[in-house]
Order: structure tokens, then sequence, then C-alpha cells
């Protein structure tokens, strides 16, 4: 063969080889998403409860990141730590009278909490256009609520559940769809808790045994 | 020789009459329009606004924002006296009240809503007269045709011919927030057919379906709150 011909032969090998991997790169790339969310919730327009309210966010709270490595979703890591941190730091503010961020889910001594909100992930689920025929990206978010007493003790918890669909003509890739579908999610969850909090059996409850005692103090003190 | 010349003048026409027809036709879209007038309550005054928001509790569908940001553009194009507030600042500023899954779905429920002393300042701020609900979407009904392209060393082009019809239905509900009523509904449905002809270069001849529902809509409602003794119906 001669050397210009070989050289030729080798070359078109090269190139198939180097336009196979490079498809295999760019498939692989497309599948898997690194995603960390941000998230913009309002202030909320609703009446403060004349409470000192603790809130502790423990370390699985902190820490939770939606992960899945499965045939459709390969290496899919969401990170929107920050997010439902900020949520609650921007929410709960404007439902009580001052706000205290705590260690634990307990007050120390002499501390002047009336409550501790804390908070847990339960579930989060993502759904692309493409995989539900439509034209929507989804996310779909559920915290349960636990609230405590001063002490530690529980006095009741519920679950929260936010959705968020945004249309994907909106958007020029599946991540921004997504943390677009995911802050409208937090912000239904930012929603239900400000306006739903009192209306909690358990809150109801314990804010009706709270004015009773202090109805009693104000007839008891001189 | 003048017989050749006939018949080639004859001929040449065609294809522009068939691409005019196609181009006339894939432009027109037909709305119809239906009206339901609640209570008067008057026409908008110069410092008052409006909201156009976009009904999404459902999870099936989403109304369109475009459509809703064309409503309120055409509405501030038609309108003597109508300032629009955009969406996005509405319901920021109206935070939790006005999410998908905790807007007031009655004009009675808006009663309790402004009782909080806040949300009645916000109001107050915004000076806002009518909250306007817009829902629907526009879908494609059917499909036909096909159309290929493809690209070598010598150039590229499509070949084929691509048809669709859409359907555009929408209703808005018109509340009016001085007088916590109904002011009235509008319906539009729109309906048109769009075509992609191609022969090298494809030629898209769309029907505006979404487009034309919005000029509708907007109009009619810009007779109903800008304009006193709006027409009881029309179709």
């Amino acid at each position: 063969m001669k050397p210009w011909s070989r050289a030729r032969k080798y070359g078109h090998c090269h190139r198939a080889l180097l336009t196979t991997l490079a498809l295999l790169l760019a498939a692989g790339c497309t599948s898997s998403l690194n995603l960390k969310t941000r998230t913009e919730i309002p202030t909320p327009v609703v009446t403060r409860m004349p409470l000192v309210m603790g809130v502790h966010f423990d370390k699985k709270f902190k820490n939770y990141v939606y992960e899945e490595n499965s045939e459709d979703r390969k290496n899919w890591h969401i990170d929107n730590s920050a997010s439902r941190i900020a949520l609650f730091k921007q929410v709960l503010p404007s439902m009580f009278k001052e706000v205290r961020l705590l260690p634990a889910n307990k007050a120390a001594q002499g501390s002047t909490v009336d409550a501790i909100i804390s908070p847990e992930v339960e579930d989060m689920q993502l759904a692309l256009p493409s995989e539900t025929h439509s034209n929507l990206y989804e996310a779909w978010i559920k915290y349960n609520i636990r609230l405590y007493r001063p002490d530690g003790e529980l006095i009741g918890e519920w679950p929260i559940t936010g959705y968020g669909k945004m249309e994907k003509s909106m958007f020029t890739s599946r991540g921004k769809g997504l943390n677009s579908a995911i802050n409208q999610a937090m912000r239904n969850i930012g929603a239900k808790l400000a306006l739903g909090f009192s209306k909690q059996a358990a809150v109801k409850q314990w804010l009706a045994g709270r004015n009773a005692d202090n109805a009693y103090h104000a007839e008891v003190t001189p | 020789m003048p017989t050749m010349q006939k018949s080639h003048l004859k001929l040449l026409p065609l294809p522009a009459v068939c691409l005019t027809a196609l181009l006339l036709a894939g432009c027109g879209s037909r709305t119809v329009i239906n009206e339901y007038q609640g209570n008067a309550t008057g026409k908008i005054r110069q410092n008052e606004s409006v909201v156009v928001l976009g009904r999404n509790n459902k999870p099936d569908h989403e109304t369109e924002s475009d459509f809703i940001d064309c409503v309120g553009d055409s509405l501030s194009a038609n309108g003597k006296h109508v300032k629009v507030i955009p969406q996005k600042q509405f319901v920021d500023s109206m935070y939790p009240y006005f999410e998908a899954s905790t807007a007031p779905m009655n004009v009675k429920n808006l009663g309790a809503m402004i009782k909080n002393p806040a949300v009645a300042e916000k109001l107050s701020d915004l000076n806002l007269r009518y909250l306007i609900w817009i829902d629907g979407d526009t879908q494609t009904t059917d499909k036909k045709g096909s159309l290929s392209c493809a690209v070598g060393p010598g150039g590229g082009g499509c070949f084929g011919f691509l048809t669709w019809d859409d359907q555009a239905n929408y209703e808005a509900t018109i509340w009016d927030f001085k007088h916590l009523s109904l002011s009235g509904k509008i319906s539009a449905e729109t309906n048109g057919t769009s075509y992609v002809p191609a022969v090298v270069v494809p030629i898209p001849l769309l029907a505006r379906v979404e487009s034309h529902a919005c000029e509708s809509m907007a109009r009619q409602i810009s007779q109903l709150i800008d304009t006193p003794g709006a027409k009881q119906a029309s179709n």
C-alpha cells in the first residue's frame, strides 16, 4: 500500500473514532443533570401572629439533595438546599412577631420562644416534557412541618405539598425549566404555610390553650 | 410562435394563483365571541388599573403566559383609561393570595381577603378596579402531511407539504374589585389552518390563531370596562 493511501485510510479511521466518541460524550452529557436551584420568594402580605417562633433545620433537611441514576435519568443531582432554607427565612418572619434560628428543636433554658418549627423533606418528584408528552416542566415537593413546645414536646405535625409547572417554550434548557418549576412549587409551599398555619387543628388547639392561659394569668395577676 | 407565447402565458399564473389561494386560506382564522354581562358598575376611571391573570389551577393545561401578556398589551393599546398592571408584579406584590393553589375562585371570596388590612393597603396602593381571569389554551387539533429536509455537499432543501389545524379556546371572567361583583364573562373560540408547502424552501403560511383570539378578546373586554352601555351579546 502506498504511504499516502495508508495515511488516508488511518485518517478516516481516526475521524470515525473521534466522531463516535464525540457522539457518545454528547449523549452522556445531555442525559446527566447537575443543578443548584435559585429561588425567588416574595415577602408574604399576611398579619403577623404575636408569637416568638424558633425554627430548627436539622442536618437531613439542610443536606437533602435529589439524586437519581436510572436508565432515563443518568447522574441527576439537584441541590435545592439553599432555596429551602431561603424559603423559610423569607416566609416565617412575615408570619410571626419574631423568628429565631435554633440549633435544636428544643429551646435553651430561659429562652422566651413560644414554639419551634422544624420542617422535614418527605419527597421531591420532577417531570420533563419529553417524559410526560406534555409541554410542561413539573415539580412536586412534600414537606412535613413539626411544631414543638419550647421543652421539645411535639405539639403537632402536618404535611405541606407544593406543585409547580412551567411551559417548555419559555426555557432554552432543562435546567432552567426545572429550576422554575421547583421555584413555583416552593412558592406554593410558602403560600400554604403562611395562610394555613393557624388553621391546622393542632395549632388551633395549642393557640386556644395559650389564650386560655394568658386570660387566666391576666385575671389572677393583681 | 404566437400560439406558443399564448400557452406559456396561460400556464405562468397558475402556481402564483395556487400560492395566493393558500396564502389567503392560511392567513384566515375564524373567531366566535360570546359575552355575558353581569352587574353594570360603570366604566373605569382615569387612575384606576386592571390586572390580567391566567388561571393555572388545572393540572392538564396552563393558560399561556404570552396570551396573558398579549391581552394586557392590547387592553393598554385599545383602552383610553386602562392602566394594566403586569401579572408577575401583581402576583408577587399580593403573595400569597394569588398563587395557583390559593387564588380565590369566586368574586365573593374577595370580601374576606380584603378584610386583611395589609391586603387592603396593597390594593389601595395599586388602585385596582378590575381583575380579569383568563382560562384556556390553544391546541393543535389535526396534523396532516409531511416535510423532509436534507443537507448534502451540494446544498440543502426541503420537500413536502404540511398542514395543521389550531383551535384556541379562552374564557375571560371580569371581577370588579371596587364593587366586589362579577362584571361579565367573555369567551373567544378561534379556529385556523396553517400550511407549509416546501419546494426546496419551505414557505410557512401560518394562521395566527392565538393572536386573533387575543385581539378579539381584548377588544371585547375594552368595550365592557372602558365604554358605558357595552353590547349585550355578540357572535
